[in-house]
């Protein structure tokens, strides 16, 4: 039987019209780059062709995907489609292709001429196709892996949650674009890759994970158990795939240069969990009950991401502190200056988001970060005062002796003001519903 | 049958549902009521497991909805209250589509769209978009939706908001055949005399705790509860019943009284002779069903 939700989706998306009309468009606009050629297929109409199956399923794919679950709840039909007795990864994967077919459509009528005019050798060719398959599928898994966030976080403005991945698309297009060289070798954990090659299977080991990602947070939205293992997996991988790029197999720091890298990494990643999760003072009191009531079950199934990245980062800190190789002692305490810092970014946002009238606390934290590592440190640098920099943020290994105590001590007020907006929360009686 | 213990449930800074405990038999039509904010729609949400209270188990046929909700939405039909349809789908792929998502394939599932469709009086508009339904048809194939997948547990939030008053009446059978059918039904609403007419328990809620949970019909009160009607006014009436030490409850509107009496057939019969010797115009006197406004008002006073 074919996936309910598939089926739902080729019902409302393929029509008659849609069916006629986009291969005439695609093949009109590919008919003028075959006469702009002197009326002959060659690799400029073949690139013509490849822009074509991009744009369709890369930039309007990925807005389907999106947008495909957004309309849903705008329309009130979501809570239904939670009602129904499919499982998650149904319910994902009909989504994600069945919003998406004409995207994929349009990129089936324009591929057919690039065989055509590709003057590529033919192993490339597939590895062109592969990565066009995979940017596609990640991209679209993306958006609506980002929809789905948006929706968890907050229901009325997640419209805007599918915007993001069309940025990324943007920005990874030139890294992902076909006019690159495929040859450009590439170093690897000491292995030597072609740049085409390394970037399919790249895509093929992050689409993966985005899937992965994508069936969570449905199971998640679902009100089913998301097991926390999957996030820490993911962010492993992050970091051990962005640590094979340093090189040096003579140095004997090597090992401490792709600690610090996958650290950064990790950093990053915990940053951007720490954005986008739900940090209302209310998830944390249904966490504590759920604690209280031993239900581990739903405990670590709520368990914020940003939590267990720190619980990973300290233990990649504690490997960067005590790595028995002879680097200087600088060095190692410049990543414990790095985790104070982001201890008190992390209380600081929890303090902002536990005010009673906090009404947008990542837009709210995104600022006060801003002001934090950009503004203060331009006003200072406008004001010659650059030394007094690492003061609020980690500068440079030279400088840790005067970052280090500083992070801990912002790191302490902030949990100061987080426990005092905390206590401000849980001593507030809890009302009655208000009736009418 | 669906058993609910100490069920909790927060909005930050409001405990919307407060430690609630009660069990609904199979085969009932359960009518929630209470006031606007009492809680109504978070229970429902709850029930159909698309909310996770902060505390409390529900279990429906014994299994526990809450720990893993996909196989309880098979047995579970749900109506809320502000729903939505695919514009774009016709009628048939509506109902189809909803079959097909709780597991309902092949000959089956055409069979199931052709009984909800006559259920709901929908049988000749299978083609038309649901855009171009009205407003009550719209509501009519929320609610075919709903029970496409014939759920043993139906959730209704204000099943009847929008249809005209035939279709009120043509859905109350609906509920009373579902229920003979051995469905079991909890219905949210503010008609209450709508409710009366197919409701067999009520579930009262107010400020999020359960201020009754009882029978409506049957074995509760009828046979004490009773009804007199006089054929012209009588002003000695009220004090004539206040007087008799059976009687309690009393409520005279006109020339109709409503009362509960203590004791059995002879103490009635007694009443009556007593009424007719003193000139009550009496033109019929007999059990009275406690109607469901009646009912509500008696627990809602009886709370404050």
């Amino acid at each position: 039987m074919i996936n309910p939700e598939l089926q739902r989706n080729l019902w409302l998306e393929v029509t008659p019209h849609r069916l006629i009309a986009l291969p005439l468009l695609i093949l009109a606009i590919l008919y003028l780059g075959f006469l702009s050629n002197n009326s002959e297929l060659g690799q400029e109409v073949a690139d013509t062709a490849m822009l074509l199956a991009w744009m369709s399923t890369l930039l309007w794919g990925a807005m389907l995907a999106g947008e495909g679950l957004l309309a849903e709840v705008r329309g009130r039909t979501w809570e239904q489609q939670r009602m129904s007795a499919l499982g998650a990864w149904q319910l994902a994967w009909g989504k994600l292709l069945g919003s998406t077919a004409m995207a994929w459509y349009g990129a089936a009528v324009a591929l057919p001429v690039w065989l055509l005019a590709c003057e590529h050798p033919a192993a490339q060719m597939v590895l062109e196709l592969a990565r066009l398959l995979l940017a596609g599928l990640l991209l679209q898994s993306l958006s609506l892996l980002a929809a789905l966030h948006g929706l968890r976080r907050d229901r009325d403005t997640a419209g805007r949650s599918w915007t993001m991945p069309l940025l990324l698309a943007l920005v990874l297009l030139p890294w992902l674009g076909f006019s690159g060289a495929p040859e450009t070798p590439l170093r690897w954990y000491g292995g030597d890759y072609t740049s085409l090659r390394f970037i399919v299977l790249s895509l093929l080991l992050f689409t993966g994970w985005v899937l992965i990602g994508l069936w969570q947070v449905m199971r998640s939205e679902l009100q089913m158990q998301v097991h926390p293992g999957w996030w820490l997996g993911f962010m492993l991988t992050v970091m051990f795939y962005c640590a094979g790029f340093v090189d040096g197999q003579q140095s004997a720091l090597l090992p401490m240069g792709r600690l610090g890298v996958a650290f950064f990494a990790g950093l990053i990643l915990l940053y951007g969990a720490l954005l986008v999760e739900p940090k209302s003072p209310f998830h944390f009191i249904r966490l504590l009950a759920f604690w209280e009531q031993s239900d581990r079950r739903r405990l670590y199934s709520q368990l914020p991401a940003w939590l267990s990245a720190m619980g990973l980062l300290a233990l990649t800190l504690l490997l960067l502190l005590l790595w028995p190789v002879p680097a200087p002692i600088e060095g190692r305490l410049f990543f414990l200056a790095l985790f104070l810092f982001m201890l008190r970014d992390t209380l600081l946002l929890l303090g902002i988001a536990f005010s009673p009238r906090s009404k947008r606390p990542e837009l709210a934290g995104v600022l006060y970060l801003g002001v934090l590592y950009l503004l203060i440190p331009l006003i200072l640098a406008a004001l010659n005062l650059s030394h007094l920099a690492p003061l609020l943020l980690p500068t440079a290994q030279s400088t840790v002796w005067l970052s280090l105590p500083a992070a801990a001590i912002e790191a302490g007020l902030a949990f100061l003001f987080m426990r005092r907006r905390w206590q401000a929360v849980v001593a507030a009686p809890m009302a009655a519903p208000q009736e009418e | 049958m669906i058993e609910v213990r100490g069920l909790t449930f927060d909005y930050p800074g409001v405990r919307a549902l407060d430690d609630l405990t009660f069990t609904i038999e199979r085969g009932s039509v359960v009518a929630l009521v209470g006031p606007n904010g009492a809680g109504k729609s978070t229970l429902m949400r709850c029930l159909a497991a698309l909310d996770q209270p902060v505390a409390g188990v529900i279990r429906l046929d014994g299994e526990e909805i809450l720990a893993d909700p996909r196989p309880a939405h098979r047995k579970i039909g749900y109506l809320p209250d502000f729903f939505g349809l695919y514009d774009a789908l016709s009628v048939e792929q509506c109902l189809r589509f909803h079959a097909a998502a709780h597991g309902i394939e092949g000959g089956a599932q055409a069979k199931a769209v052709r009984l909800a469709a006559e259920r709901l009086g929908l049988s000749d508009r299978l083609q038309q978009l649901a855009r171009e339904l009205s407003r009550g048809l719209r509501q009519r194939l929320a609610i075919a939706q709903a029970i496409v997948h014939e759920p043993p547990f139906l959730l209704l939030d204000e099943p009847a908001s929008g249809l005209d008053p035939e279709a009120r009446h043509s859905l109350s059978e609906l509920f009373l055949q579902l229920r003979a059918e051995g469905m079991t039904l909890l219905v949210s609403s503010h008609i209450l005399s709508e409710l009366q007419a197919y409701s067999t328990h009520m579930l009262l809620l107010r400020g999020g705790r359960i201020v009754a949970s009882e029978a409506i019909v049957g074995a509760v009160d009828a046979g004490r509860r009773m009804r007199l009607q006089l054929a012209a006014p009588f002003a000695e009436l009220a004090a004539l019943l206040d007087g008799v030490v059976a009687v309690s409850s009393l409520r005279v509107e006109g020339q109709r009284a409503e009362f509960v009496l203590a004791g059995d057939e002879a103490v009635a019969q007694q009443l009556l002779a007593r009424l007719v010797q003193a000139g009550a115009p009496v033109c019929a006197f007999g059990p009275g069903e406690r109607d469901m406004q009646g009912a509500y008002l008696e627990r809602v006073r009886g709370a404050q």
